[in-house]
């Protein structure tokens, strides 16, 4: 430590030490004239010697080996330009990639993930992921094995107005206890957020915003806060603003014993069907397993009491939040994506090794001039490297400066609360790219210049292998995304969507039955159909195109359903082709559509088949069209229809298909709704809504690609042409002969290209091979592109022609400067 | 050289001329190890350096001994006389 200060010191006072040292010698030297002798050895080596023992002369090294890098980069424009441009896309756009990342995630962690358990109830061969209000208040009361228990609802359609009779908005309520913001570790940007108090009866009801509601509808005022607002008519206090956080997307948030205030009729506190998701915090030292057992017993309890909801061998299984489900969708997704993007980073790394290899020939005599001077190997190597350094290291602070540019871009188009300030782990991620890039670039030049590493051969066929490999994969993806969006574009799904609405009342949350269900739709549907423009009304369990899905798999396939009234195929424009329409009150009946008959019962009729799934002994009498209802963009959607049943009527939605544009019937219809009940929150949707979100969403992802990909191909243009300029200027005196010898341009070109050609074949097979893998996963995250088509021969035929063409481009000067080699100049060359 | 420094304070030219003196002129340390020798037993605290005028009215850099530098002369001292004896011991008996 002493010895570290000392060092220190010397580092700090260097000018003074060097100059004394100096002195001294002069002395010594004086002093040995006056005894009549000379000093044998040489005054600046000494130095040097002495330098060493102050321990700094690593640094004076780095500086020197700066310096030197700096006038050898200035020194050559074109190559710093090219390369600068290169890694500062290569590492800009994951870069930009991971800021956007940062910015979802922004909110902070959970704390304590290990111990914070989701709950679900799992009982032999069942599994519900929700519970009931009544549940919840069972086993945070008997549990020993969590120290809170929370539960909440979220996304629940609500309509918002200021106190003052503002315009009605419609938004989404949280309900949730108020342990919920301990346990997440959500703390308040403005104000406090929900407490104990706050779910007292006495309470007066409070309400938390969200920030971006809070923004956009309140103008993030501060003043706010203690302000009254209504949910559904009803006012409440607003106490605080939750920041925004992927775990408080909804507009308002409300302790969840206030549900029945706003949502007039509720039964959520007393019934036994609501649907909470639970979250437990575990006590110390008890693991998820021993409370998977606690709750086994607790539920046999609650079985003796409520035989019929509780199931046998009922238990709620633990399970942490910090487990990564590895098979889940989005975990696929996040992991393509950022494999995509991280894959700009290696083309550009592979990119500029080929580049630093082709320029290492021309300055193969410079190196051999030092080395010949006493430079040693090492020394060389560490010179080239802190020259690649230094050149990765201006590249990444472009890069960032580029990245904050297109974040920008993001904040004035779509997202106000994007931040532009790097913050430290972007600005690591940032460095940490560069000094990787440089690792990969610049070493392996480095060593061949020095003459440590035998072969360029190598090395250059691997970053052109590498680099060919990944720009042909972000080619063949984006080639089947713009063939498969092509396609989803001319593919309709089945029915007419233009002219569809669906009007959602939400009466199982006023606590309607069903008899008073089905006579309200009933009254609604016949207000609706006396008007003019509405051709076809449909009351059905599940709205097209919406949140909630009936499925069933069978056969690793997956098949949609639907409880359907006769109307349903009249009002969507679905075609019955064979059989019958299914009836009220009918059981154990089912239309399919074709193609599901198709994969069902492959060559045999299907009506009069039984579906293969439980509940056993649905009979098909009905084959229909095929229409993707369910999901939007199917290009084969597998679908299947049963009957209403009176139990779904408090949960069902009417269809209503009008004649002239949907969206002005929204209003008519939303009013028609509240003026039977004056409780209601109607949610009405215009289907094709659901359409062209989905398509705007695939659009995004199609230009995101369309993006890595053209960077992709400008840098495999750069590093072609690099290369085949390297080619052109190792071999300028074999092609000299050659010419001399009367060849003539073709078996030039063809000589230039004969060492590309083998890594350019096989980087084009694996980026090929890649690019199906990457977009079969994108299939499945993007339902809109699950129409895709990975085996058409098409995408691969155009990417392939596609880099054919790159490839010719890019070698097109290098070939041009060796078809105008003169034979004479080329050999007096050397 | 902690030896030499040892009675008192030496500049470096006189530092090599009384090794030189009292090994009878077989020991010769020249400028090349003796600079670089002087500052790394500055760096680690063995002597001090202070500038003064020498006989001749000259400005000299002249070294002293600090605890420490004595403190390892002696450990040095103690770790040649252990070594000499046993090299003495091993050719005695050959």
């Amino acid at each position: 430590m002493r010895e570290l200060l000392r060092r220190l010191w010397f580092l700090w006072n260097r000018g003074r030490l060097e100059r004394e040292l100096a002195e001294e010698i002069a002395c010594h030297r004086e002093l040995m004239a006056a005894d009549g002798r000379t000093a044998p050895g040489d005054e600046l080596r000494l130095r040097e010697d002495v330098r060493e023992v102050w321990g700094w002369d690593w640094l004076d090294r780095l500086r020197q080996d700066l310096i030197y890098g700096a006038r050898v980069l200035r020194g050559a424009p074109g190559f710093t330009v090219t390369a600068m441009l290169v890694l500062a896309l290569g590492i800009g756009v994951p870069l930009t990639a991971f800021r956007v990342a940062l910015a979802e995630l922004q909110g902070g962690p959970v704390p304590d993930p290990a111990t914070l358990v989701r709950l679900t109830r799992r009982a032999p061969g069942v599994h519900v992921t929700t519970l009931s209000y009544p549940e919840l208040v069972f086993y945070a009361g008997h549990a020993r094995s969590f120290r809170s228990v929370i539960g909440l609802s979220q996304r629940n359609p609500a309509v918002f107005s200021e106190a003052a009779g503002g315009a009605p908005e419609p938004i989404h309520v949280t309900f949730s206890t108020s342990n919920l913001f301990a346990e997440l570790g959500i703390a308040p940007a403005l104000g406090r957020v929900l407490t104990p108090g706050d779910e007292r009866p006495d309470a007066e009801p409070a309400a938390v915003l969200g920030e971006s509601f809070w923004r956009r509808r309140l103008g993030g005022d501060p003043a706010a806060i203690g302000r009254t607002i209504r949910v559904n008519g009803k006012p409440l206090r607003v106490v605080g603003v939750l920041p925004r956080s992927p775990r408080a997307r909804d507009e308002v948030w409300m302790p969840l014993v206030r549900q029945p205030y706003v949502i007039e009729g509720s039964s959520l506190l007393t019934g036994w069907s609501s649907a909470l998701d639970l979250y437990g915090r575990l006590r110390p030292g008890v693991s998820p397993q021993a409370s998977q057992e606690e709750t086994q017993a607790l539920a046999a309890v609650l079985r003796e009491r409520w035989p019929d909801v509780v199931r046998e061998g009922e238990r709620l299984e633990a399970r942490p939040v910090s487990e990564l489900d590895l098979h889940s969708e989005e975990f696929r997704m996040a992991l393509t994506s950022s494999a995509l993007v991280l894959l700009i980073l290696v083309a550009a790394s592979a990119n500029l090794g080929t580049l630093a290899l082709a320029r290492g020939v021309a300055r193969e005599r410079e190196i051999r001039v030092r080395m010949a001077l006493g430079a040693a190997r090492l020394r060389i190597v560490r010179q080239l490297f802190t020259e690649s350094l230094l050149l990765a290291m201006i590249s990444a602070l472009c890069a960032l400066l580029l990245s904050t540019v297109v974040l920008k871009a993001i904040q004035l188009q779509h997202d106000p609360e994007v931040s532009l300030v790097p913050d430290l782990r972007a600005l690591a991620a940032t460095f940490l790219a560069a000094i990787l890039a440089a690792l990969v670039f610049g070493l392996l030049p480095a060593f061949r210049l020095a003459s440590l590493a035998p072969r360029a051969g190598r090395s250059r066929t691997i970053f052109l292998g590498a680099q060919v490999a990944v720009s042909c994969l972000l080619l063949v993806v984006s080639s089947l995304l713009v063939n498969s969006r092509q396609r989803l574009r001319a593919a309709e799904p089945g029915f007419d969507h233009r002219h569809l609405l669906s009007i959602s009342p939400g009466l199982k949350a006023h606590g309607y039955g069903e008899a008073a269900a089905q006579a309200y739709l009933d009254l609604l549907r016949a207000r609706a159909s006396a008007w003019p423009d509405v051709k076809a009304t449909s009351q059905v369990w599940l709205a097209p195109w919406g949140d909630f899905h009936m499925e069933a798999d069978w056969m690793g396939r997956r098949f949609a359903g639907n409880r359907v009234d006769p109307l349903f195929l009249d009002t969507m424009g679905i075609r019955l082709l064979r059989g019958r329409n299914v009836q009220p009150g009918e059981d154990s009946v089912a239309m399919v559509n074709e193609a599901a008959a198709r994969v069902l019962w492959p060559g045999q009729e299907a009506l009069g088949q039984q579906l293969p799934w439980s509940p056993p002994g649905q009979t098909v009498v009905g084959v229909v069209g095929d229409a993707s209802t369910a999901y939007v963009g199917r290009a084969e959607p597998l679908e299947f229809y049963l009957p209403p049943s009176p139990a779904d009527a408090p949960e069902s939605v009417l269809l209503v298909r009008v004649s002239g544009s949907p969206r002005d019937s929204v209003r008519r219809l939303h009013e028609a709704a509240r003026a039977l009940d004056g409780r209601l929150q109607p949610a009405v949707q215009v289907v094709t809504d659901a359409h062209d979100r989905e398509m705007s969403r695939a659009s995004a992802a199609l230009a995101v690609i369309g993006i890595l990909g053209t960077v992709a191909i400008l840098l495999s243009v750069i590093g072609l042409a690099g290369l085949a300029g390297y080619t052109v200027a190792q071999r300028t005196r074999e092609i000299g002969v050659r010419i001399a010898l009367g060849a003539r341009a073709g078996h030039i070109v063809l000589a230039l290209l004969a060492p590309m050609s083998r890594p350019i074949v096989a980087g084009f097979v694996c980026g090929a091979l890649g690019g199906a893998a990457v977009a079969s996963v994108l299939r499945t995250g993007i339902p809109a592109l699950s129409g895709l088509d990975v085996f058409a021969p098409l995408p691969y035929v155009m990417a392939l022609a596609f880099f054919a063409v790159v490839v010719g481009l890019s070698i097109l000067a290098p070939g041009r400067r060796a078809l105008r080699i003169d034979p004479r100049q080329a050999l007096q060359h050397e | 050289m902690l030896r030499v420094l040892e009675p008192g304070t030496l500049h470096g030219y006189a530092i090599a001329q009384r090794i030189r003196q009292l090994s009878g002129d077989v020991l010769r340390v020249e400028e090349g190890s003796l600079y670089p020798a002087l500052q790394k037993m500055l760096r680690k605290g063995w002597v001090r350096a202070e500038w003064g005028l020498s006989d001749t009215g000259r400005r000299v850099r002249s070294y002293r001994l600090t605890a420490a530098g004595r403190r390892r002369l002696e450990s040095e001292r103690a770790g040649y006389d252990h070594v000499s004896r046993a090299i003495q011991a091993v050719l005695k008996l050959a």
